[in-house]
């Protein structure tokens, strides 16, 4: 076996590993939940035996491992039980959200990583240029500002204001493209803020320290026009590190969704657990954790591979040197 | 006797210098120095003397800011190569197709994510206008001429798969590709071990004489190119302090500094229990050298005068071309 | 001796200021924003919680400088008291994610076995939960109100805390005089112990302010949310929730609580940077 396919099997093997744990976290959130969630639900006037019924209906009333098991077993058949307020099926919830979700998240981290690539490489080749100088600023203040507060006032600017697109909603890219666009504009702006600022910040750092490099200076003496030391022999080196970012950044976009939904009122994940979190709606709340964890863990798995597969050092280094 | 006529790199009061926050640094103090085709030269002293900084501004490869180049005169084949801007497109048609470098470090000289076939192809390609194939096939033939066995094979490997002195083998193909007519050595040797070290000093030697491809070796090794070069410029604080044939300054060196380098390193043809002697002292601080001799607060012989007077100007000491910037007026070896 | 000492803290303050106006600015903001939240009631004589709807929606004016919200209640001062609730969540619940993040990190370090295994797996599986969506779980469990939600926000700063502890550990015990102590029979708890502080504390303080801005950048979150903060008390993200509902007639409710949360969160940010540069520049992009 090459080295990239060891790499890449430990790489799965950790990924199923966490994902078992969330798995078994996100079980844990009933059992850790103060008070009794059925009563939570039921009401405290309710009587003992639809109490009872419930528990049942929940699995509630067997063994700790039985229950676990009952719901991976569950899960594995596609069924995430049902939401004790919304009268539905958690599958069909999910189904119906999560693409919704993605539909924010996606664009914001392609938009985060092209802008924030093209941003970090004009301020590492302008150094200490104007450019340069806002890019320190934009970092500082993208770390800084709540994201949620930046999505209200740019509904009083762009909506209230200056009219130019709708306070809040959603529509579906598939039925309507325009109105997606004119709606998915605020949201995925918010959530692409900071990510786009993290990437154009490391891209400039690595491209700084690269350009710095005995084999730039190689490229540059033996004749290689300034664009392609930069922007082939340079950019190479400085966007492999990059990837292992764009995963972090994933994991943070999955998270800030739920702020974004909930700014404008858009029927995704991330409003769907503020609901069943204040609701205590707890077969919700698991399949929400498990589900978008698996998610953020496959995007970090594909990216940790094509890492391994973009970095010769990674993928060969189980040959031999040649002497 | 040296034939100028031949002259292919003729450096007239060459001067480089860096602007840090601590002020000036003077790296390149007004040298001049030329190569002849076909002729191998090298350029002596410690590090910081300004010695790869000098080699480095030939082809304008000197990162700027913070370095400049203050004046003087680069001729390479009647041309004044600082005439061109430092990325011009002739200047960038002069590097690596008509001067190429051989660095210190083979093991950070390559890109490390990009093939040793790639690297080489892209050079060749933009200077011999050449397809992708042909330039491959090229690069092949570079290997093989420096005895890279398995050239084909060698060209689809990262350089981190290859040893130090595989890799500097590399590098010297990259600069013969091209049938450069002058190549500059950095301390091509110094990353590597001792057993390698003769064997690439070898390769390069075999390759120039056979070519006849000028070469200027930079190092701090004086033992290292006594063998090797037919005129030694030996370097102090930015300036030339000596130069001549190998064989005058190994015999008869006419500066104190030369002296010392001699006595420093061990050389064939002494007894074998000379005693080595170091050099006393540190280099000095380029920003505020003094008017007087660089290197008086380190020398054994200096005297009044050389505390007096601003430092001395190169003076023929001897014959062929043996040049010396001593105020000292010894006979000939009687500093030693 | 002397003369040694304040040369030093004079290297230490021309790095730590070495941006310029820009870290005096965010000194000054960080200055103001504690005092705020010690001085509240001396600063404003109203009652922050006071409902007064004769009020509710009033514009800015002598009495009221920014107004008063829905229920009538005066913004600035709620804003003053929002400053203490930022204050004490994000000091108490990154001193909590410290005490607890050097122990787990200092026992996952000296038992590098299983134990040392155990604790950090459990970082990394935190680590690849949203952290937004953790939190919200953890606050869930912890409980509503002040204690649970800083339980919620310390807990989703361990990581951070227990992975920079055992780097400390660890490079501690493969250092060279350490092994040299080792052979010379010295118990290696003992060692470990005496060299640890010296060595983990000035990391540690660095994380801990550069943790400030990001624990009142959560509590802010939270009390957005709803799941923080609960009503009646004062915190700046649920200012923002509440003053949403009024956008359109009075913008100003939502605006000048974010703007707290903006400038408090950038200048602790600002003075966490500048203090690592100057105590320890080599944690540059580490920390």
């Amino acid at each position: 076996m090459n080295s990239l396919g060891a790499y890449t099997r430990n790489r799965i093997l950790l990924s199923l590993f966490i994902i078992f744990a969330v798995s078994v976290f996100a079980f844990l959130i009933v059992h850790l939940m103060p008070g009794d969630p059925v009563r939570a639900v039921l009401g405290i006037e309710a009587d003992e035996a639809a109490v009872q019924k419930m528990r049942e209906e929940l699995n509630l009333d067997k063994p700790f491992l039985t229950q676990y098991w009952l719901w991976m077993k569950g899960i594995f058949k596609g069924n995430f039980g049902r939401s004790l307020t919304l009268n539905t099926d958690v599958g069909e919830l999910i189904g119906r959200r999560l693409p919704v979700t993605l539909s924010l998240t996606i664009p914001a981290l392609i938009i985060a990583a092209i802008f924030g690539i093209i941003i970090g490489v004009i301020c590492a080749t302008n150094r200490g240029s104007i450019a340069d100088q806002l890019l320190t600023v934009l970092v500082t203040i993208a770390n800084g500002v709540p994201i949620f507060w930046i999505g209200i006032m740019m509904i009083y600017l762009f909506g209230v204001l200056l009219g130019w697109l709708p306070l809040m909603g959603y529509a579906s890219p598939f039925e309507s493209f325009v109105e997606y666009l004119r709606k998915a504009a605020m949201p995925v702006s918010i959530l692409a803020i900071r990510p786009m600022a993290e990437i154009a910040r490391q891209v400039r750092t690595n491209m700084l320290e690269v350009i710095n490099q005995d084999y730039i200076r190689t490229a540059r003496a033996y004749g290689l026009s300034e664009r392609k030391v930069k922007y082939k022999y340079a950019l190479k080196n400085a966007l492999i590190p990059i990837v292992t970012l764009l995963a972090l950044q994933a994991r943070d976009v999955a998270g800030g969704s739920v702020l974004a939904e909930q700014v404008f009122s858009i029927a995704g994940m991330g409003q769907l657990i503020m609901i069943s979190v204040l609701n205590r709606d707890f077969p919700v709340i698991q399949a929400i954790v498990l589900v978008i964890t698996v998610i953020v863990v496959f995007v970090n798995l594909l990216l940790d591979i094509s890492y391994g597969w973009l970095d010769p050092r990674i993928r060969m280094t189980a040959r031999k040197v040649i002497n | 006797m040296t034939q100028r006529s031949e002259v292919l790199l003729d450096v007239r009061n060459l001067k480089v210098s860096f602007f840090t926050h601590f002020g000036e640094v003077k790296a390149v103090n007004d040298i001049s120095y030329y190569v002849n085709r076909g002729e191998v030269i090298a350029l002596v002293g410690e590090s910081g003397c300004g010695k790869s900084v000098s080699q480095m501004s030939v082809i304008q490869l000197i990162q700027s800011p913070p370095g400049r180049i203050m004046g003087g005169e680069v001729i390479f084949e009647g041309k004044d190569l600082l005439k061109y801007g430092a990325n011009s497109k002739e200047m960038r048609a002069i590097r690596g197709k008509e001067i190429s470098m051989v660095f210190q470090e083979p093991m950070t000289s390559l890109n490390p994510v990009f093939t040793i076939g790639k690297q080489l192809e892209e050079v060749i390609s933009t200077h011999m206008g050449i397809s992708k194939k042909e330039a491959w096939e090229k690069g092949v033939k570079a290997l093989a001429a420096v005895d890279i066995p398995d050239p084909e094979e060698r060209m689809k490997n990262y350089p981190f798969e290859l040893s130090g002195g595989m890799r500097q083998r590399v590098l010297i193909a990259m600069a013969i590709a091209c049938q450069s007519k002058l190549i500059i050595a950095d301390e091509p040797t110094t990353a590597l071990d001792v057993t390698t070290q003769a064997q690439i000093m070898e390769l390069l030697m075999s390759i120039v004489k056979e070519r006849g491809t000028s070469l200027v070796i930079v190092t701090h090794n004086l033992g290292l190119v006594s063998r090797y070069s037919e005129r030694i410029y030996v370097m102090y604080a930015g300036r030339i302090v000596e130069s001549g044939t190998t064989r005058d300054i190994l015999t008869s060196p006419r500066h104190p500094y030369t002296v010392g380098l001699l006595n420093s390193v061990p050389r064939l043809e002494d007894d074998k229990d000379k005693e080595l002697v170091p050099i006393e002292g540190m280099p000095p601080n380029l920003i505020d050298l003094p008017d007087t001799c660089a290197f008086m607060p380190r020398c054994r012989y200096a005297f009044d005068k050389c505390a007096g007077s601003r430092a001395p100007e190169l003076r023929k000491v001897g014959e062929n071309d043996h040049y010396a910037a001593c105020y000292l007026d010894a006979g000939e070896g009687s500093i030693q | 001796m002397r003369s040694a000492g304040s040369k030093k803290s004079g290297v230490f303050l021309k790095t730590f200021f070495g941006r310029g106006f820009i870290v005096k600015a965010a000194v000054a903001i960080a200055l103001i924003f504690i005092l705020s939240a010690i001085f509240a009631p001396v600063i404003s004589k109203h009652d922050p919680n006071q409902i007064n709807l004769e009020k509710a929606l009033l514009d800015p004016s002598p009495e009221h400088i920014l107004g008063c919200d829905a229920y009538g209640r005066d913004v600035f001062t709620r804003l003053l008291y929002g400053a203490r609730v930022s204050l004490l969540s994000s000091i108490f619940s990154t001193l909590l994610a410290a005490c607890a993040g050097m122990l787990l990190g200092l026992v996952a370090g000296y038992y590098e076995g299983i134990i040392g295994a155990i604790i950090l797996r459990y970082v990394d599986v935190q680590l690849s939960i949203p952290p937004l969506l953790f939190t919200i779980v953890i606050g869930l469990i912890a409980g509503k109100g002040l204690g649970g939600m800083i339980a919620a926000i310390s807990f989703s700063m361990l990581p951070g805390f227990i992975r920079l502890m055992n780097g400390i550990v660890l490079s501690i015990k493969r250092n060279d005089y350490i092994v040299a102590l080792q052979v010379a029979n010295i118990k290696r708890y003992k060692i470990i112990l005496k060299h640890l502080l010296p060595n983990s504390l000035p990391s540690m303080f660095i994380m801990f302010a550069m943790n400030l801005g990001f624990a009142i950048m959560l509590e802010a979150t939270l009390s957005f949310l709803g799941i923080g903060i609960q009503p009646p008390m004062a915190s700046w993200g649920s200012m923002v929730a509440d003053g949403y509902i009024y956008l359109l007639s009075e913008p100003l409710l939502a605006f000048t609580p974010g703007l707290c949360i903006t400038l408090t969160v950038v200048a602790f940010n600002i003075i966490g940077d500048s203090l690592r540069d100057a105590i320890d520049p080599r944690l540059r992009g580490k920390l």
